[in-house]
């Protein structure tokens, strides 16, 4: 009955990318304190952000170090800081709270772990991914190497993998090394496999086999689209980005040991190594083919080691991996050297080895101008060329020297020693640089033991040494945006802002950062860890301040893609993938704050968190442009409904008063189910987390994710103009409750609404885990309850009482005994009269779907279950499940959910006769089968039993008229018809166009004879009571369509709830397609 | 020709996971070596020693015996027990006519220093004299056998300052001292006429650096060999149930010197070129330098 406009949220501060809730904003007074920098609502970041931006980075820097040189360094006092203990303690497998927690109170809690900061996107880990892709190919074989399609969409979390995952040999799989294509997040393994993540959606698309002992460097030839890999075995794979086939391997010099770093120079088209045994070499990868083939195989032919080649080796050497795991896209790299001549074999011959380069192992190579930024675009390096800036070779190595060269020819020249001793010695510093990074005339070097110096490189002086970076070593480093990250041996990455003051730190659940690597074309950190797992986090929070302190400056990626809100509206089509992404990470954001609101309905003391989710939403509606933003509610103690509206681009298409306008109406809930048993979770239930290419959290597959993600469709294309008619949002907050109120608020708000001419909805889910499916149909639902009462009104003692009174729980007992036979058919007479024939025609398109299912969802629980037993039994199985998925989605059934007595006395003591019994169940109908008929005929029926048993009784009981008894049975009986069933009509132009709005946006993955079947047409046994009812209160021309986002193994209602990103994300542009071109079959 | 070990590591190794266990442990080297520069037996069966260290900053424990190390009982259960963060192992074949007695095992202590050898001394006898008369009292007497490899001890100490009394030494002041020693044996046998070629693959250690040498007084003859291994952690590997050197974490947590690889992991072990000084620092940090003498020749193959 009430709306509430709320004036509170009218203002909410507007954010890139990041949204505050009213509640959120009133407890930070400094974000209302300055309206002008709303993104700066944390004091620290807000500091920074004030100082002038001077005019060129290059010499603030310098300016500002040299200021930082005479001055103690001052931390900005903060506001908020959070003090208890607990909180200054990582909140990870890390070991102690850092050093710094004790002297900069930003850093006390993980920047990660504040809301509005640096959030980390997923996290995949190569030991789950590695067991998934194995299983993959178990069941794969048939498959053409080039359509991995199906193998490398693998559902790792499936119940199966759990307990592989779990008995596997931890630590075996550190990600050691990092690369990153515009396309796709290449990862090192410990055991020399390379895991190809894409970068969209995170999932594994490929295991890259060849390397026989740890991959230990990666190194980007984006120009000609290679990979290159560096291994523990002395060797170097060039891969195709594109084809993620192995193109050739380059063997290192004789006895290089590990290939510790790799650097690609792009204006010489030159690999260099640097290796453990102390020696950097280069690789010409132009002119590789100007040694002849002969003569390579020739220096490899010479290359034997007495000991493993010598003919007394008492054991032959087998390096290999084992060939079940091997999908191997590659030649396979035999051990012998001997062997290893094919034509795709390259050597580097000693004219182009530099021996004792350093005197010690090379940890760290990177090439660079020294004006340059180390995460140099080509274009950055074309500049740096045409300004005839050379390119130097910057090395590191654990004699601690970082030394300076010249590339020449296929060798390089010294020029120049920065730090260490490596000569004299006489220090006797032990000190190892273990990483590199340069960004405008500044090199980084992480130091063992903590600490990272910064050289000037156009002085060649050290300038300092950034403090605060604890005592564990500092293994990588990477820069974004001015601010630099440093990854530690405590599980930590450091972030440094453009000024090199410590800005907060980010927390791993590992031990050690073992590698960085920033985007150049996005806000995007990835790091290696030692548990296996290569983390996404989101660092557009930092790159905006970095920007907002320090001007305009680099008119480079973190400008180009984190673009405000209302410019990226203006892009038009999703094509881009910088947009795309943009896109994906605006809508993560939005749900990393709503999934931690607690919108469980039907709980009194969560009925405030209810209204916070409403609010959240409502919020955010209103910056995602809508025109009409309100809650509504109809009972007080319901929770309102979210409403808003988004107008028809085109002006004409909104002259109609709404009243009589035609509209989509989106319906929806912002209300969850309780999150259950926690310790089933394997993450906080109320937090957003992304792992393997799922985000998990209740509420985010039910029914919060796939609301925004229409949310966001809608709003899109309502910023870029194509929105072809008018756009209604219902999000109810009790669909988890029975909907409470919806009915009365729908239609004291009729006019709200339009004239809807398409429901669209997205509450179901598909049949199995990879093939899209269409929902064109669920039962309807009948709740009952049967309430049997003895009217003597209280328990009595069984002994002394027992065969004088009457026995309300055996008479239930006798009625719901006459429900349904035990083969579970309903006896209710004339229940089955009505429903619908199943016509040859339908039985052929079931039959079909099952063989698709069987066939091309091995993984699906469903699936899984029925096919366990083995090929033989394939027809059997197949037969099982068709049954099944008749009996779920085409015919009616009958529940009896509980049994309970009146008394706690009664269901606890067993001497008692309890003084009343109930029961309740529900019927599933389907069509044709009439809600009020069945109902009509379950009550009666009912009725009808229990009067037989009174009738029993009394022939039966003492003196035959029951007058016995010491008392009588009463029925007390509510049937409550509570949704109808609902059918739509695939063949409709509607259903068409959702089908091919699915099938068009799933047919880059879905290639091949399948794609016809995109998407499949499903059921659903379950039944959501707004659907029809909505139809028919908006008849006669609305339609619904339900487009299922989620995946069977989604867990929705239980532990773990998930989505997959990638289905959420093209979830969202489903429903662009769908709406963009919905004037056509409306 | 002996076969030696080194091992350092930021945590304690059980003794067997070294000496006994892997595939080509030095126990297995001691009679079934594959790359003795000496062919006429492969056997390395008169004696053996092993010396670790148990705190930091004080001496290490050295137990040596006149058996063959493949049989003999009390080192296969001291080798089950024991476990060091740095070990020296040595497996002997006499060469010249020094005795087979324990005080001829290496490797030998002085204070807080270890000490072991793989090769000879060509010509000893002609500059043994010499140095003798070279050595401050202190050293002298601490000579108790009659190896040429224990007096080239001798002769290291006697480069330090007050080696008997100091715990700790800077890896640079053992590796000057080792190069120094090196130098001077070079100038003695010169100017002795000494033409034979002597092999000196020295290794010291005061518990917490360890120098190690791979040398021959050839320009272009290989040394004795000797390779090293680095990485996270030396241990049985799940898949293979051989012993791998695992690279976990960008950090050298491990280093494995020995005369022979331990295993036959190719990709594990590096071969030290000839002529060039090792140097292990308290933090795990290798280095590898060139011994630029007259020696040195970076064409050798």
């Amino acid at each position: 009955m009430t709306h509430y406009h709320d004036g509170a949220a009218a203002s909410l501060p507007r954010i890139r990318g990041f949204y505050y809730t009213p509640e959120a904003q009133s407890e930070n007074t400094s974000a209302t304190a300055s309206p002008g920098h709303p993104d700066m609502a944390d004091p620290a970041f807000q500091a920074a952000a004030h100082r002038a931006p001077p005019a060129s980075i290059s010499h603030a820097v310098g300016a500002k170090l040299q200021q930082l040189q005479n001055k103690p360094l001052q931390r900005t006092p903060s506001q908020n800081s959070i003090s208890s203990a607990a909180a200054a303690t990582p909140h990870t497998g890390a070991q102690t709270p850092l050093p710094a927690a004790h002297h900069h109170p930003r850093a006390a809690r993980p920047l990660n772990h504040q809301s509005d900061r640096i959030r980390c996107l997923q996290t995949l880990s190569q030991q789950r991914a590695g067991h998934a892709a194995r299983h993959a190919a178990d069941w794969n074989d048939d498959d053409d190497d080039d359509d991995d399609d199906d193998d490398v969409d693998v559902d790792v979390d499936a119940a199966s993998e759990g307990a592989d995952s779990s008995t596997a040999a931890p630590g075996n799989l550190s990600a050691l090394a990092l690369a990153l294509s515009s396309q796709y997040v290449f990862s090192g393994s410990q055991r020399g496999q390379i895991y190809v993540w894409n970068r969209e959606t995170f999932h594994l698309e490929r295991v890259l086999y060849g390397h026989s002992a740890g991959c230990l460097s990666l190194a980007l030839d984006d120009a000609h689209g290679v990979l290159f890999s560096g291994g523990g075995d002395g060797k170097v794979r060039a891969w195709d980005i594109h084809t993620l086939r192995c193109l050739y391997i380059v063997h290192a010099g004789v006895n290089s040991g590990a290939i510790l770093s790799l650097a690609y120079s792009r204006t010489r088209n030159v690999l260099v190594l640097g290796c453990q045994n102390t020696s950097i070499q280069v690789f010409d990868v132009a002119n590789r083919d100007a040694v002849s083939r002969e003569d390579r195989a020739s220096e490899l032919g010479a290359r034997r080691s007495r000991f493993f080649d010598g003919s007394s080796a008492p054991i032959t050497v087998c390096t290999a991996r084992p060939s079940p795991e091997v999908r191997s896209s590659s030649p396979t790299d035999s051990a012998g050297a001997g062997s290893e001549c094919a034509e795709d074999h390259y050597v580097v011959f000693e004219r182009s080895i530099t021996p004792f380069a350093h005197s010690g192992y090379i940890y760290s190579l990177l090439l660079g101008s020294p004006s340059a930024t180390a995460t140099a675009t080509a274009a950055a390096a074309a500049t740096a060329a045409a300004h005839g800036e050379e390119e130097l070779l910057l090395s590191a190595a654990s004699d601690g020297a970082i030394k300076m060269w010249r590339l020449a020819g296929a060798t390089i020249e010294e020029a120049g020693v920065l730090g260490g001793s490596s000569e004299t010695e006489d220090e006797d510093e032990d000190v190892c640089v273990k990483a590199l990074a340069l960004n405008d005339g500044l090199l980084f070097a992480g130091l063992q033991g903590g600490g990272v110096e910064v050289w000037d490189l156009e002085t060649m002086q050290r300038i300092r040494t950034l403090p605060g970076t604890g005592s564990s070593d500092v293994l990588s480093l990477a820069i974004h945006a001015n601010c630099l990250y440093s990854g530690a041996a405590d599980g930590t990455i450091r972030v440094w802002g453009p000024d090199l003051k410590l800005t907060g730190w980010i927390s791993t659940a590992s031990d050690s950062v073992l590698a960085l690597v920033a985007a150049a074309d996005d806000d995007l950190l990835v790091s290696g860890t030692d548990d296996g797992s290569v983390s996404f986090w989101d660092i557009s929070a930092a790159a905006a301040v970095a920007t907002a302190s320090f001007g305009s400056a680099p008119a480079g990626p973190a400008a180009a893609t984190a673009p405000a809100l209302h410019d990226l509206h203006i892009s038009a089509g999703d094509g881009d993938v910088h947009t795309r992404r943009y896109r994906d990470r605006h809508m993560l954001n939005a749900l990393d704050q709503w999934i931690p609101i607690k919108s469980v309905s039907g709980v009194p003391d969560l009925q405030s968190e209810c209204r916070r989710a409403a609010r959240f939403l409502k919020g955010l509606m209103q910056q995602l442009g809508a025109a009409d933003t309100r809650l509504i509610s109809s009972t007080p103690s319901s929770n309102p409904l979210v409403y808003c509206r988004f107008d028809a681009s085109a002006e004409a298409a909104n002259a109609l008063p709404l009243a009589h306008r035609p509209t989509i109406f989106v319906y929806g809930h912002y209300d969850v189910m309780p999150a259950g048993d926690e310790a089933l979770w394997n993450t906080q239930p109320f937090e957003l987390v992304g792992r393997d290419g799922y985000l998990y959290g209740r509420g985010v597959s039910d029914d919060k994710g796939p609301v925004l993600a229409t949310l966001f469709a809608i709003s899109e294309l309502a910023a870029s103009g194509s929105l072809p008619m008018t756009v209604v949002f219902c999000i109810e907050g009790e669909e988890e409750n029975g909907s409470i109120g919806l009915h009365e608020a729908i239609e004291q708000y009729r006019d709200l609404f339009g004239v809807p001419r398409l429901i669209l909805l997205s509450l179901s889910y598909w049949l199995g885990e990879s093939t899209p499916c269409l929902t064109y149909g669920m039962r309807g639902s009948i709740r009952a309850n049967l309430h049997i009462e003895s009217t003597r009104n209280a328990d009595v003692h069984a002994g002394v009482w027992g065969g004088a009174v009457s026995e309300p729980l055996t008479c239930l007992s006798h009625i719901l005994a006459r429900l349904a036979d035990p083969s579970g058919r309903v006896l209710v007479p004339g229940f089955h009269d009505s429903v619908r024939p199943v016509s040859a025609k339908e039985e052929a398109e079931m039959r079909d779907l099952v063989r698709w299912i069987t066939s091309k969802e091995a993984r699906a629980p469903l699936v899984a279950q029925t096919a366990a037993a083995g090929a033989a039994a394939a027809k059997q199985a197949q037969d099982d499940l068709y049954h099944q998925l008749m009996q779920r989605w085409r015919f009616p059934t009958l529940t009896v959910h509980h049994m309970d007595v009146s008394t706690v006395a009664a269901r606890t003591n067993t001497t008692l006769v309890p003084a009343a019994a109930q029961a309740s169940l529900s019927v599933r109908v389907v069509p044709d089968q009439s809600l009020d008929d069945i109902a009509a005929k379950l009550r009666a029926y009912i009725e009808e039993v229990f009067g037989e048993i009174l009738a029993q009784r009394q022939k039966s009981g003492g003196d035959g008229n029951g007058r016995a008894m010491l008392d009588d049975l009463k029925l007390h009986l509510e049937v409550k018809p509570n949704a109808q069933w609902w059918l739509a009509d695939p063949e409709t132009p509607v259903y068409q166009a959702a089908a091919r709005a699915i099938r068009e946006e799933w047919s880059d993955d879905a290639a091949g004879p399948g794609a016809a079947r995109v998407p499949l047409l499903i059921r659903e046994g379950g039944s959501i009571p707004a659907v029809p009812w909505l139809e028919s209160f908006f008849a006669p021309h609305a339609v619904a369509v339900n487009l299922p986002m989620g995946q069977s193994s989604d867990n929705a209602h239980l532990d773990n709830e998930r989505i997959s990103l990638e289905n959420l994300s093209r979830g969202r542009r489903i429903v662009q397609r769908l709406v963009r071109d919905i004037s056509s079959v409306l | 020709m002996c076969r030696l070990l080194l091992y350092k590591s930021n945590s304690p190794v059980l003794l067997a996971d070294l000496l006994t266990r892997p595939a080509h442990s030095i126990i297995m080297q001691s009679f079934n070596c594959k790359l003795r520069v000496d062919l006429r037996r492969p056997m390395n069966g008169d004696g053996f020693g092993i010396g670790w260290y148990d705190e930091p900053r004080t001496a290490g424990c050295i137990f040596t015996s006149t058996l063959p190390a493949w049989g003999n009982l009390n080192l296969q259960r001291l080798a089950e027990k024991v476990k060091s963060r740095l070990v020296f192992a040595h497996v002997r074949a006499t060469t010249g006519d020094t005795a087979t007695s324990e005080s001829n095992c290496h490797p030998w202590q002085f204070g807080n220093l270890m000490w072991m050898h793989n090769g000879n001394i060509a010509g000893f006898e002609r500059i043994k004299r010499r140095l003798q008369n070279a050595l401050r009292d202190e050293m002298y007497h601490s000579i108790q056998g009659t190896t040429d490899s224990e007096h080239a001890f001798a002769l290291f100490l006697n480069m330090l300052d007050r080696p008997g009394e100091r715990a700790e030494f800077s890896y640079a002041e053992l590796r000057r001292a080792m190069l120094r020693t090196i130098a001077q044996l070079n100038e003695w046998l010169d100017e002795a006429g000494v033409e034979d070629i002597s092999l000196l693959n020295f290794a010291v250690t005061d518990g917490q650096s360890v120098v190690c040498t791979r040398y021959i007084t050839s320009a272009d003859k290989e040394a004795a060999s000797l390779f090293y291994s680095s990485g996270s952690e030396f241990k049985t590997d799940a898949e293979s149930g051989q012993y791998r050197m695992s690279k976990a974490n960008r950090r050298e947590d491990v280093v494995v010197v020995a005369s022979e690889p331990l295993t036959y992991e190719r990709s594990d072990w590096l071969v030290i070129p000839t002529n060039t000084v090792l140097v292990v620092t308290p933090k795990m940090n290798v280095h590898l330098s060139p011994i630029k003498d007259k020696y040195w020749n970076p064409r050798r193959q």
